[in-house]
């Protein structure tokens, strides 16, 4: 008997709720990270590497490929990437080489890219990263399979279509300034065992590779910019079957919550057609940031064939032990390190640290601390005030216009008693409208507390003179109706008065 | 065989920026002269490390012009290559060039038979090394950025545009070294093609190294043949890959040679070539010896033997 003929692939089938699908089915995550290094030049020439410049202005004859160029490889950048993989803890080769990557697209000026084939510069290291769970926090570790170094290819955009994606484009624009910026690749092993928190892994891991990049100084990695970058790989297998499934590799992935959307919904729609009897194909997706999931892409299933040979243009890379134990003992303090330090010396709950991880902030506050203000408060103006400004002008919070030392200042002017935190909260605007630095814009818009009693005493004599009532009151034995009248006192000083000062020389003069 | 000196300088020896890339491990650019003092004249002049080129050497250049002006190779030892000689060879090709060994014996070289077995197996090794290379060096000719673009009438796709204009910009033997390679690295046959190709061109390397520890220069014939006329074998490709037999391994080793008129063919009155090859970074030797040839030709014929040839201009 014949059944029925259905879709093979079930490709339409229903995603399943995720709860659901993790019970099932057991996940299974690979990771593609690639980093664009902030080196001033590109990795095989001397172009400049600014991001958001005019198209085809940071181009030369190397990266635009003219016949007779030659690559020279960028020395930074391969100490960039020996850093990253002892960050990482990986094995570093002694001797190994770039290898090409041939294949034909308007966007590769050689129509091959140079990378690293089977020689990594760097392997077998590992990244622990820490997930939230109902019990509380939880490390995984993430195991590396490699950092190579290669470089990135030009950007295509494709005009005149709907959707800017090349079908129903009339034409597309290439510029080259991308072409040849050095980029990190970062590949995990397989990561199985996550079970229903593989999002959470996959989104933790990703920033803490980011946090990694950005306290060794090597990237910017702004996913925004595509500084960093990440494809996610991710197969489902029935529980107990034992093996793997076929996995699928989603690109387009550009923000933390991406990463973690697309690896949910990648779960729920394999679930889905395997529920259905399908099988899922090996094949490229691209996340849709709009909808949360992804569209089929090019099918992997016939591989392209990437003829890679060792490049004959570069000689090898050969880091000598020795100044390889020197980049060692020349990394900074790592961010799990940092966290662990901050967070004892600082005497942080888990969720207090978290909202500094979070805010991105551990760095400006401990600048503001070394710049001498008590640790509660540069992170209470860093994550309550200046994180509110950032996220106002949609900036990041180091890129705000105020120094961690200009920070302590004004902690320091607050504890003093020159300030109160509404004054201070102004002074802090004034630096951020480039006013100058907290004593200057203190002295140009006047902003003292007034606690000079002469000054002050005028004013609270002013009030006793207005409010018999409430004088009589105080005189009665209730001492907290003060409070009507320090407030006048703030009124009519436009908040400048030292509110404690004022409250004294009230009850001083009321004789209470 | 062209009745010109030239040479092969020490790969390396010399930038390649700027030249046009066929197969990046052996190309090298070389002088051809009248004579062997211009030859080196013109080799020291372009010679020397350039920071563009990371495969270029960064090291003295060796005194190639003092060496064609010393011209003498007095208690020099010379190995004769056992395996360029024999069957296939033109009789004529063969007889010159034993002449002229023996002219340098007379000179108070101390000649040796000196055998590298690998060199049999250079041209194959050859001919995926380069092809394999080829393919992926042109793949930049694609008309996307500068030269020749066939068929972009506004109905057609970048893809489509690209295939057009290689199919029309690339001669057939351009193609079949294309094809060759693009096979050879393609995956399942990289390990039996190209790699055992880089295994072959190690040997190579290493008969060499044996042999230059014996021998201060090796020599052998140019070619296997004189001149054949233009077009004669491009039917035959093979029988044209066959032509550069005896000058590959020093191309695959990456090191000197120079090639030196050594007298005409009796049989076709065409000029025969003796090869020089020496060590990496030791173009001088093979400047000396090739001096020192060119010289005892001269005074033993009284003139410049290549006028005695029917194709002489």
């Amino acid at each position: 008997m014949v059944s029925a003929v259905t879709n093979g692939t079930a490709a339409g089938a229903a995603p399943v709720a995720y709860d659901d699908a993790v019970r099932r089915y057991e996940p299974v995550l690979g990771l593609e990270v690639h980093i664009e290094l902030g080196t001033a030049s590109k990795m095989f020439c001397s172009c400049p590497t600014a991001f958001g410049a005019e198209p085809n202005t940071q181009v030369c004859p190397v990266c635009l490929a003219l016949p007779g160029a030659l690559p020279v490889a960028n020395a930074k950048a391969v100490e960039s990437a020996i850093r990253l993989g002892l960050a990482l803890d990986c094995s570093i080769a002694s001797w190994c080489r770039f290898a090409r990557k041939n294949y034909f697209y308007p966007d590769m000026p050689k129509n091959y890219q140079i990378s690293q084939y089977d020689e990594p510069l760097c392997s077998d290291g590992a990244l622990d990263v820490e997930v939230d769970t109902p019990e509380g926090p939880r490390t995984f570790r993430v195991e590396i399979e490699r950092v190579h170094m290669e470089e990135d290819t030009g950007k295509s955009t494709h005009v005149g279509g709907a959707t800017g994606r090349i079908h129903g484009a009339s034409h597309s624009n290439v510029d080259y300034n991308r072409a040849g910026i050095p980029l990190l690749e970062i590949v995990t092993k397989p990561i199985p065992g996550a079970g229903d928190l593989a999002p959470q892994v996959a989104r933790a891991y990703v920033a803490e590779l980011r946090a990694l990049a950005r306290s060794l100084g090597i990237s910017d990695v702004r996913m925004e910019e595509g500084s960093l970058r990440c494809d996610v790989n991710v197969s489902v297998n029935p529980n107990g079957a034992g093996e793997w499934g076929t996995r699928t590799e989603t690109k387009n992935v550009n923000s933390l919550r991406s990463v973690e959307r697309a690896v949910r919904s990648e779960i729920e729609r394999q679930a889905g057609v395997l529920d259905a009897g399908g099988r899922i194909v090996q094949e490229t997706r691209h996340f849709q940031e709009n909808t949360g999931t992804s569209v089929s892409g090019r099918s992997k299933e016939e591989a392209q064939d990437y003829r890679y040979f060792p490049d004959p243009d570069l000689v090898p890379v050969a880091p000598g032990a020795e100044w390889v134990e020197e980049l060692r003992a020349g990394l900074p303090e790592l961010p799990a390190a940092q966290r662990a330090r901050v967070r004892a010396e600082w005497g942080l709950s888990d969720e207090e640290l978290r909202d500094l991880v979070n805010a991105d902030a551990i760095e400006l506050v401990e600048a503001t601390v070394a710049a001498g203000a008590d640790s509660g408060d540069a992170r209470k103006w860093w994550l309550n005030e200046l994180s509110r400004r950032a996220a106002e002008s949609e900036t990041e919070l180091a890129a705000l216009a105020i120094t961690p030392g200009q920070v302590a200042r004004v902690c320091a002017l607050v504890s003093s008693g020159d300030l109160t935190n509404k004054l201070a909260r102004q002074v802090v605007d004034g630096v951020l409208a480039g006013e100058g630095s907290p004593d200057e814009v203190v002295e140009a818009r006047g902003l003292k507390v007034v606690s000079d009693d002469s000054a002050l005493g005028a004013v609270v004599d002013q009030v006793i003179a207005d409010n018999p009532d409430v004088v009589e009151k105080i005189r009665g034995g209730k001492a907290a109706a003060a409070g009507k009248l320090v407030g006048d006192v703030m009124k009519a000083t436009r908040g400048q008065a030292d509110a404690a000062r004022a409250r004294e020389l009230i009850l001083e003069r009321i004789g209470s | 065989m062209c009745g010109l000196v030239g040479a092969k300088p020490t790969y390396g020896g010399s930038s390649r920026y700027g030249l046009i890339a066929f197969a990046s491990s052996l190309d090298t650019p070389g002088p051809f002269a009248r004579n062997v003092l211009d030859a080196a004249l013109l080799q020291e002049a372009f010679s020397g490390h350039d920071p563009r080129d990371s495969t270029s050497i960064d090291a003295p250049v060796p005194p190639v012009a003092e060496a064609a002006r010393r011209a003498d190779v007095a208690g020099l030892r010379v190995g004769v290559v056992k395996e360029l000689s024999g069957e296939g060879y033109q009789a004529g090709v063969l007889s010159r060039f034993q002449e002229s060994v023996e002219l340098l014996e007379s000179m108070g070289a101390k000649v040796v038979e000196v055998s590298c077995p690998s060199f049999d197996t250079a041209l194959a090794a050859y001919y995926l090394i380069a092809p394999s290379e080829c393919s992926s060096n042109l793949a930049r000719f694609d008309a996307m950025r500068y030269g020749l673009r066939t068929g972009d009438d506004g109905t057609r796709g970048a893809e489509e545009v690209m295939a057009l204009t290689r199919a029309e910009g690339f001669g057939p033997e351009v193609k079949r070294r294309i094809i060759l390679g693009t096979y050879a690295l393609s995956s399942g046959y990289y390990d039996a093609y190209y790699g055992s190709a880089q295994q072959v061109r190690t040997l190579i390397k290493r008969d060499f190294e044996a042999a230059f520890e014996g021998v201060d220069v090796l020599v052998s014939p140019t070619a296997p043949t004189t001149a054949f006329p233009l077009g004669e074998r491009t039917g035959d490709p093979m029988a044209m890959y066959l032509a550069d037999l005896c000058t590959i391994p020093t191309n695959l080793a990456g090191n000197a040679a120079l090639s030196v008129p050594c007298g005409l063919a009796p049989e076709d009155g065409l000029p025969v070539g003796l090869q020089v090859m020496a060590p990496a970074m030791a173009d001088d030797r093979a400047y000396r010896v090739g001096a020192a040839l060119e010289a005892a030709l001269r005074d033993r014929s009284g003139a410049d033997f290549l006028s005695g040839s029917p194709y002489a201009l």
